[in-house]
């Protein structure tokens, strides 16, 4: 048993070594590095706002409207409130924490962002997945659906999910989930018809596997690499959604600031403070391209040419 | 020969090496190749894949994309230097002075375009030809290569010819300028034997003709020997071996020419009374090449020099040339096998009485649509393409039928029928005596479990996501042949008797090379311990020294388990050496079924007769008969009404009543011991019918 242990620690390389090494792939590619180094940048302070911010993100301790000064650094909106602290606060619930609705105040742990795009893999996967392996009327049926989906503009199922929910963050990871689901299906459809004509599918029904093994256990781990990618990038855009969201005024309930809507706060005072609505367009912008170069140059590596 | 020798070689190639950037550095694909190619001389250049055969090629035309350049070396083309030329100068070059005809030529032929457009561009392009002299000259050309009805094939797309006619207007189109060098890479591997042996014999003719040199690359020992004056062998990325074709072939020099020769089943040859021996280990890959002898690693007589140095390519005298320290002292013919590429003892068992498999007059139609507003709205009479007609066969424990045809004769079809991946139209059949007619999903597992399949692909024949071991075990798992905790156990057995070792266990697909992958594709299938075995081109896609060693495996594993096997395949040789039963289909039809030596030797039925005289025999000395068809197959929608084979049947001039053919389908001719043969022409005409192939004199 020794001897086994043995060949399988030199054949396999530890844990570490295997994340350090998919890791290094980032850093063949100076677009994606860039692109890691902004979201990593954003992580870190949310991370940091867990603990501390500058000042309490929601008193109204200070002038109002002040332009950017040693006290306050990016300065001070319409109440009094450091945008600093706020932008940091902010972070959390698209990226680190989801309120559950309720009195209590409990999170769970993951962001809006992130949930909505992990609803909308998990969606977007079942269905194109049942669609590209299955073919025939599965196919008909459950693309012309969201095709039609998708045919909706945007804005306007969002504003209908959260006029018939109502407002909170479980509402705003539906609504990603359902508008994010259709890309998903298709690039999900597409990678199964394509993987579905492999001869180890083949050796999978020979065996009279049942269609659900062969859809998520045979196919499904071979369309991960391309799936994941376009995750990454629909988490830019599920910001992006949730900034409208807030601009708009029905996005993340208070009390937690909301990039949108503090981006909406600050137009209504911008003949008083031109600067404040920089900030946080400036943050919604920054982490949106990051994700979005770290997903291109990671992608561009991954289909590249290997050694 | 001596005045050839003093006019300048159109194109030498001196210690070339070609490099191309990849992540984290480069990687030499091709080292130290030299050679020369004279007027009017075809020089072939054989090798296994990934030797840089392609790479030499493109590197000639400076066509190795953007990360590949040529490192050292100087290629030049009739005395100018060919490295380093760019833009307008090598535009010129391409397509005038050296033309290039690929390995398929759907793909080099452009869809949207008709072929006569395509065709004059190279002329108006090249010589500034006004377009109707062009086309006349176009016109004059595809007559040159028998191109049927020239005139109007202009006007067609590529989709409306058939494959060997798309692989001459390639061939017309690079022969339009009258280049000088004319390289060809693998350009008869997308087709059919048929096909291949109409285009080869093209290819032979224009070279007398045209006077121009031809750089021929192939991976087929057989079409080399049909075609090329001199023969260079590559072996991972370097020249290994260079001569004229009946030296290489008869007394070649070079351990891995030696071992290449080895490993190709002879035509007519059987699994009982000759045996092939694989070339042991793999192709190094190219960033991982050994120092000293390229090939020592895998070679039977290395010594100590042939680790430390490397050797050079010299003359050896005839004008052979060998890279290798010791090839005078080496004689071919001495050589024994060493313990770990012993092929298997064949053994001859009793055949049970009752046969495991029992087809009767199976068929296997599927709809097709058509595109009428009456076939949309369904009112349009059905039609069918007829993909298998009248399979009939019986099919012992522990033997093999073997199963040859070319593309779209259905075959696949057959064994798809089988398994239960389709469902069959009409017809029975019988295995172990439960009724196969139906869909996999409502057979009995346990019936599931005694039919597993080899695939033809080796790379797709393995989930990327899973290690080895997880998909060998899963078949167990699925069939509970073996409790859970002996999964492991069972499964290093089953590597073990594939000669993979138990450290294959935790590996993922790519991490083994195309060989290693279809043994764990046999492993997998033989998993849950069937009965029957369907192997669909198990060995076409591998190379032959890889192919050598599966075929091995596979007769290895059918004595130790007793597992009866369909095997499919193209290659006649291949399916004479590993087959007890042969049946020859054509268009959906089975044409003759027989015993394998049976089939090899007259009687014959026309088509096999035609299809044995159609492939590339790696031996300069065998005469075969030549039989061409004519015309292409036709399709499988409205196959020809009678015997199938009527259109193109060679043989129909012997009938006393040719019209008996279109009308009647012919009976099945007993010709003994199971042989039966599918023709109106009586047995005792079919019987004079002289063998295909004969070794010459002296041989």
């Amino acid at each position: 048993m020794a001897v086994n242990k043995m060949t399988e620690a030199s054949a396999r390389p530890s844990r570490l070594q295997k994340i350090w090494q998919s890791m290094s792939i980032v850093f063949e590619s100076r677009v994606a590095t860039v692109g890691m180094i902004m979201v990593l940048f954003w992580v870190i302070l949310a991370f940091v706002s867990l603990f501390w911010t500058p000042y309490n993100p929601n008193a109204t301790d200070f002038t109002q409207n002040l332009g950017p000064n040693l006290q306050n650094w990016l300065g001070t909106d319409h109440l009094g409130r450091d945008i600093l602290s706020r932008l940091m606060q902010g972070t959390q619930v698209i990226l680190l924490k989801t309120r559950l609705p309720g009195e209590a105040g409990i999170s769970i742990p993951g962001g809006v962002a992130i949930w909505g795009v992990i609803g909308s893999l998990s969606l977007g996967s079942v269905l194109g997945l049942n669609a590209g392996y299955r073919g025939g009327w599965w196919d008909q049926i459950i693309m012309q659906i969201l095709d039609a989906l998708i045919a909706f503009p945007r804005i306007v199922l969002y504003l209908v999910v959260i006029a018939a929910l109502g407002q909170g963050d479980l509402v705003v990871i539906l609504a990603i989930t359902i508008t994010g689901a259709p890309g998903v299906a298709r690039l999900a459809r597409s990678l199964a018809m394509d993987i579905k004509t492999r001869d180890y599918i083949r050796a999978a029904e020979t065996r009279g596997e049942n269609v659900w093994f062969i859809m998520f256990r045979e196919i499904l781990p071979n369309a991960r690499g391309p799936l994941l990618v376009d995750g990454m990038l629909r988490v830019g855009y599920a910001i992006f959604a949730i900034g409208t969201l807030g601009f708009l005024g029905i996005g993340l309930p208070p009390p937690d600031p909301d990039w949108g809507n503090m981006v909406n706060e600050a137009r209504r005072n911008i003949f008083t403070n031109q600067i404040a609505v920089i900030w946080p367009a400036l943050a919604i912008a920054s982490l949106v391209i990051g994700l979005n170069l770290f997903a291109d140059g990671l992608r561009e590596e991954l289909t590249r040419y290997q050694k | 020969m001596t005045e050839l020798k003093k006019a300048p070689p159109v194109l030498r190639l001196e210690d070339v090496a070609v490099a191309y950037k990849v992540r984290g550095g480069e990687i030499e694909a091709v080292q130290n190749v030299s050679f020369d190619i004279n007027r009017g001389e075809t020089h072939g250049i054989v090798g296994e894949s990934g030797c840089g055969k392609s790479t030499v090629a493109w590197a000639v035309l400076n066509f190795l994309g953007a990360n590949g350049y040529v490192k050292r070396g100087s290629i030049k083309f009739q005395g100018q230097e060919l490295v380093g030329v760019t833009g307008e100068k090598l535009r010129r070059l391409r397509g005038d002075q050296i033309a290039m005809v690929y390995q398929d030529p759907m793909q080099a032929l452009n869809p949207s375009m008709r072929l006569g457009d395509q065709m004059s561009e190279v002329l108006t392009v090249h010589r500034d030809l006004p377009q109707n002299e062009a086309e006349k000259m176009c016109i004059e050309m595809l007559e040159r290569v028998y191109m049927p009805d020239a005139a109007n094939v202009m006007k067609r797309y590529p989709h409306q010819i058939s494959g060997g006619q798309q692989q001459r207007v390639v061939i017309a189109t690079a022969l339009l300028n009258n280049p000088a060098l004319l390289i060809m890479d693998e350009p008869t591997t997308a087709l059919d034997v048929t096909v291949e042996a109409a285009v080869l014999d093209l290819i032979a003719e224009l070279r007398r003709e045209f006077d121009t040199a031809i750089m021929y690359i192939t991976h087929n020992l057989g079409v080399v020997a049909r075609v090329s004056t001199r023969v260079g062998v590559m072996y991972a990325g370097e020249m290994v071996e260079r001569g004229t074709v009946e030296e290489i072939y008869k007394n070649p020099q070079h351990p891995y020419t030696q071992g290449l020769i080895r490993c190709v089943p002879k035509l007519g040859a059987d699994k009982a009374k000759s045996v092939l021996y694989p070339i042991r280990g793999r192709v190094p890959p190219p960033n991982n090449r050994p120092t000293g002898c390229i090939f020592g690693p895998r070679c039977d007589y290395v010594q100590e020099r042939c680790r430390r140095e490397r050797p050079q390519l010299r003359e050896i005298g005839q004008g052979t040339m060998v890279r290798c320290h010791f090839s005078e002292e080496i004689i071919a013919a001495d050589w024994t096998p060493s313990e770990d590429i012993m092929p298997p003892e064949i053994k001859e068992k009793e055949v049970g009485a009752e046969a495991i498999l029992s087809v009767n007059d199976l068929k296997k139609y599927y709809e097709v649509q058509g595109s009428s507003l009456k076939d949309v709205l369904g009112f349009g009479e059905k039609r069918y393409v007829k993909a298998v007609e009248n399979a009939t066969f019986d099919l012992h424990k522990g033997k093999t039928l073997g199963v040859v045809g070319e593309s779209g004769c259905g075959k696949s079809t057959l064994i798809k029928a089988l398994i239960g991946l389709e469902e069959t139209t009409s017809g029975e059949a019988k295995f172990i005596g439960f009724d196969i007619t139906n869909d996999i999903s409502k057979r009995e597992q346990s019936l599931i479990q005694e039919l597993q399949m080899v695939f033809q692909n080796p790379d797709s024949t393995m989930n990327p996501s899973y290690t080895v071991g997880q998909q060998i075990g899963r078949p167990m798992e699925r069939f509970n042949t073996v409790p859970k905790d002996q999964v492991r156990d069972e499964v290093i057995k089953l590597l073990e008797s594939m000669r993979l070792g138990a450290n294959y266990y935790d590996r993922l697909p790519r991490q083994l090379s195309g060989g290693e992958k279809q043994r764990v594709g046999i492993a997998r299938a033989l998993a849950s311990y069937p009965d029957l075995v369907l192997c669909d081109e198990p060995v076409s896609a591998l190379d032959v020294s890889v192919q050598a060693a599966i075929l091995n495996l596979l007769l290895e594993v059918q004595q130790e388990f007793d597992t009866t096997l369909i095997f499919i395949a193209h290659d006649l040789s291949v399916v004479r050496f590993f087959s007890d039963q042969v049946a020859v289909m054509y268009l959906g039809q089975f044409m003759e079924i027989g015993p394998a030596d049976a089939i090899y030797t007259p009687p014959y039925h026309p088509y096999s007769e035609a299809l044995l005289s159609a492939v590339p025999i790696p031996d300069p000395e065998v005469t075969q008969k030549h039989i061409r068809l004519k015309g292409t197959v036709p399709s499988a929608i409205d196959p020809p009404s009678g015997c199938r084979f009527h259109t193109r049947c060679p043989r129909r001039d012997l009938m006393e009543d040719p019209k008996l053919c279109e009308t009647e389908s012919p009976p099945w001719r007993e010709a003994g011991e199971g042989h039966r043969i599918f023709c109106h022409l009586p047995l005792d005409i079919l019987k004079t019918f002289e063998p295909v192939i004969t070794q010459m004199e002296g041989a």
